[in-house]
């Protein structure tokens, strides 16, 4: 599997879906970080779809700091979908990663953005 | 008949015709004194004697031509014993003549009442006492002469008797000052001693830096005494009355005395015949004194660098070595002392002494920075110096010490060449018994002391680093048996000792342990442990039984004549059967743990050590089978021997231990009871121990090539592996999670990145414990710190219980996570 194809943008309700999928870790991370950078455009929100991911450690999580660091950037406000009770969600909560911008579905999050 | 003549008067003719002749000519003066004083009638020689005409006699008071003296005696006495008693006789009178000189008489009076009239008269005769007088006067002088003398002696005896009872050659100065005043009345009496290699005389005693010292070639009367030995008066003047005395002894100058007199004060001829006196006393006296002072010295240097040695060789490295140094030289030798050894062309501070602050810096440095309760003002310059005397092996003296303390840097030699510098600074406290050459002995000793504590520490590192190298090799893995092993060295000695252990597997799909102790230490013990532990190894790799492994070690003892009376303990356990063939030659027994029952020893087997004649006849061994689960363990005698207690009961005491920790993980339990069993005193000998454990353990284990591509497959692995083992899924993925993320950083940081290199991991599940070890072998580098790496860690650290990181030749990561959810 390559990079590229572990990642999906799609547009739902004027904001950006980018789903990831498979494992992000220390063997693709920069990769997953340069394919979302260059596939995304400026939208009224961008939201990261973690649900299909299968494993993240710590690169992944430096990966989402600075994807999410970059929309902010951008002025494009950011959410990432992580289902409870998922691995990705054991991940974040380990480290404590940003909980205000972590939810659990997408619809919660495209919700949150265009509110 | 006739008649005999009447007798005649045989007229001699009379000078004095008349009793008027008669008076006036007597051979003693007459005087006739009336009531009230008033002369009445004096004869003639009285006149002639005094000097007087009659007219100045007559009408006046008889008092007015006496001494002052003999007026007031006159008054005193004369004239109330006359009273009483109406004569008195032999009265001492002193007249005074018409010229002023003085006449001395003896007088007897008489008072005369004239019974008519009822008035009375004074007579008195007048006899001239000149030369009784002064004959007196004479003897007076004498007297009072022979009681200074005999004063002075005393003075004199008084201070020999002190000079005698001194023990120190300053004290001198004191009975001499004291004789001084007492014999001399002198104002000021100073004592100076000769330098004999400076020629100078310096002041000694209190006082003693106020007064400049004085060369010999200088003209002054204490050179000049010294030059020609003997008493020296110089010419007083009005300013300085003065005489110096030499101390002598055999005709050897060790000082002068000066006495100083108040101007006009002459110095008499016995004075100077007792001034020498006082000058040949003192000498012989601080002779004395000096030879006793010597003596007294050199036993107190031997003493001292007797015991300099023996505190010395109870210290076993050199850093101790040095420490107790400092200490033994503060304070009596020096207020601070610094040890500094060079060590491959480089110097670098041991150990110092701080008497405020010991120990509280730990750079020498920052000690004479901070030492001496003052700053040093030229602290580089105190630097400076000890290098250079570092490289020179040369004393110097140091003048940069706090409140102009002086400091000497001695060179530590040994074997002819330069280890180091010993620095003293300040004031010793036996300040009169030390001097250079005691320090440079004292140096070279110390030096000698430091070098064979440098040189065993050396051959320690090699021996250790010997040992070390066999210890921790590759042990097999296989999935069926388990092994875990502790070494403890002992802990009151710094050599390293001869016991080994060693796990292989034979290509008979059995696995061979072995635990062995080779009598000594050091590093002979060490090299002999190393070819023996080979030589088992290859023996049982030969598919030898035990007991032919034994017998084949004594050929190789016997022929290389290294190990003799090893003792060792083999054990061959065959993975499918369960058969366990052992052997033991002078060994305590190995001790084995069935699953299901109590702990035992397994007595069979034995025989004598290694190397013995009678041993090597007879080489047993014995065999069991084991079931599955069981644990075997084998260690030296260290475990069990306690001193005061019979190896028995240390066997016993062992059984116990692993009856109380048979739940716990193999490592854990070879830990606990290493601990259990030399709690109380620590070890006192060298204490080694392997676990085996029969099928015991599940074990995960993959060498992964050092790429991240290669993470994936090796958590799905370990993923699979773990769900076999009945670990749940909630916590398979933190554990692969802390698996991928150390692998990762031994790729990243171990690596950087080489592809060829490989990353091991194991994982051990056992007793409910799961254990994860990821070890590379690369040089590790301190990361630039990241956020990215602290997270790794971090979440290592929050999925897993315990987290070590134990960076050596390589870096091992050691995690440990008791699990929850199964039921192992």
């Amino acid at each position: 599997m390559t990079a590229a194809n572990r990642v999906t943008v799609g547009s739902e309700r004027s904001c950006e879906v980018v789903r990831l999928r498979g494992d992000v870790d220390h063997g693709n991370a920069e990769l997953v970080e340069r394919d979302v950078l260059t596939a995304t455009r400026a939208a009224v929100g961008v939201v990261i779809d973690l649900t299909g991911v299968t494993f993240l450690d710590s690169a992944g999580l430096r990966c989402l700091d600075r994807l999410v660091t970059a929309f902010l950037n951008r002025q494009a406000p950011v959410l990432v979908v992580a289902p409870d009770g998922g691995v990705v969600r054991f991940t974040l909560d380990l480290i404590g990663f940003l909980p205000d911008l972590v939810v659990g579905t997408v619809d919660e999050a495209l919700t949150q953005l265009t509110a | 008949m006739a008649e005999p003549p009447p007798p005649t008067e045989s007229f001699v003719p009379l000078l004095e015709e008349s009793a008027e002749d008669l008076y006036e000519g007597a051979p003693c003066g007459y005087l006739s004194v009336l009531p009230d004083g008033t002369v009445a009638r004096v004869n003639q020689t009285l006149l002639d004697w005094t000097g007087y005409q009659r007219a100045d006699l007559l009408g006046r008071r008889v008092q007015s031509f006496y001494t002052i003296g003999s007026r007031i005696f006159h008054e005193t006495h004369l004239g109330p014993l006359l009273h009483m008693q109406g004569e008195v006789r032999g009265v001492a009178i002193e007249f005074r003549r018409a010229d002023g000189s003085r006449l001395d008489t003896l007088v007897n009076a008489v008072l005369r009442q004239n019974p008519g009239t009822g008035s009375s008269v004074l007579r008195m005769t007048v006899f001239d006492a000149t030369d009784r007088r002064s004959y007196e006067r004479e003897l007076l002088d004498e007297r009072r002469r022979a009681e200074r003398n005999a004063a002075r002696i005393r003075v004199l005896q008084d201070m020999v008797a002190r000079c005698a009872s001194i023990d120190r050659a300053v004290d001198i100065v004191a009975p001499i000052v004291a004789a001084g005043t007492a014999a001399f009345e002198a104002s000021t009496t100073v004592v100076r001693l000769l330098d004999p290699e400076e020629s100078v005389l310096t002041v000694a005693g209190p006082g003693a830096p106020a007064t400049a010292s004085i060369l010999l070639a200088d003209p002054v009367a204490e050179a000049h005494a010294v030059r020609v030995g003997d008493v020296v008066v110089p010419e007083p003047t009005p300013a300085d009355v003065r005489a110096v005395t030499p101390l002598v002894v055999d005709d050897r100058v060790l000082g002068t005395v000066s006495f100083g007199f108040p101007p006009g004060r002459r110095i008499a001829a016995d004075e100077v015949e007792l001034m020498r006196t006082v000058g040949r006393q003192a000498g012989q006296a601080l002779e004395r004194v000096r030879l006793h002072e010597e003596t007294a010295r050199r036993a107190w240097q031997s003493a001292f660098l007797a015991r300099l040695s023996r505190d010395l060789d109870e210290a076993v490295g050199s850093a101790d070595r040095a420490r107790r140094l400092v200490n033994l030289l503060v304070p009596e030798l020096a207020e601070y002392a610094q040890v500094e050894m060079v060590r491959e062309e480089q110097t670098g501070w041991l150990s110092a002494s701080v008497p405020d602050a010991r120990g509280a810096t730990d750079s020498a440095d920052e000690v004479i920075a901070c030492g001496l309760r003052g700053t040093w003002p030229t602290r580089e310059e105190v630097v400076a110096t000890v290098r250079a005397a570092a490289r020179s092996g040369q004393v110097a003296t140091v003048p940069a010490a706090p409140h102009g303390r002086r400091g000497l840097v001695l060179p530590l030699r040994a074997r002819s060449a330069a280890i180091g510098t010993l620095l003293l600074v300040g004031e010793a406290a036996e300040r009169s018994r030390v001097d250079q050459d005691f320090l440079l002995d004292l140096a070279d000793r110390a030096g000698l002391a430091l070098d064979n504590a440098r040189l065993a520490e050396q051959d320690r590192e090699i021996a250790r680093t010997l040992q070390r190298s066999l210890l921790v090799t590759e042990r097999p893995t296989d999935s069926r048996f388990h092994v875990a092993t502790v070494y403890r060295p002992a802990v009151e000695t710094l050599e390293v000792g001869g016991d080994w252990y060693d796990a292989f597997t034979t290509s008979t799909g059995s696995v061979g342990v072995v635990v062995g102790d080779v009598v000594g230490r050091g590093i002979r013990a060490a090299s002999a442990m190393g070819q023996l532990r080979s030589a088992v190894r290859a023996l049982a790799k030969a598919q030898c039984s035990p007991a032919t492994v034994l017998k084949h070690m004594d050929d190789f003892v016997a022929t290389l004549e290294v190990g003799q009376m090893t003792t060792l303990a083999y054990a061959e356990l065959a993975l499918d059967t369960g058969m366990l063939r052992y052997a033991c030659a002078g060994h305590p027994p190995p001790l084995l743990l069935p699953p299901d029952a109590a702990p035992r020893f397994l007595w069979e087997g034995r025989s004598g050590p290694l190397g013995t004649h009678t041993a090597s006849r007879a080489r047993r061994e014995a065999e069991l089978t084991v079931p599955r689960g069981s644990r075997l363990l084998l260690y030296t005698d260290g475990l069990v021997e306690r001193r005061g207690e019979r190896i028995d009961q240390g066997l016993d005491r062992l059984a116990d231990a692993v009856e109380v920790h048979r739940k716990s993980p193999l490592a854990a339990l070879a830990e606990q009871l290493s601990d259990a069993m030399l709690d109380s005193e620590g070890g006192h000998d060298d204490t080694c121990l392997l676990a085996l454990a029969f099928a015991g353990a599940p074990l995960f284990r993959a060498a992964v090539p050092a790429r991240m591509s290669r993470l994936r497959p090796l958590r799905a692995e370990l993923h699979e592996w773990l769900a076999g083992h009945q670990v749940p899924e909630s916590e398979r993925y933190g554990i692969v999670l802390a698996c991928s993320e150390a692998v990762a950083n031994a790729i990243e940081h171990g690596y950087q990145g080489d592809p060829s290199a490989v990353v091991s991991v194991t994982v051990t599940i056992d007793g409910g414990f799961l254990d994860l070890r990821v070890s590379d072998t690369g040089r590790w580098r301190a990361p630039m710190a990241s956020a990215d790496r602290g997270r790794g860690m971090a979440l290592m650290g929050r999925v897993m219980d315990d987290l070590v990181v134990d960076r050596g030749a390589g870096t091992n990561v050691l995690m440990r996570r008791e699990l929850r959810g199964t039921g192992r």
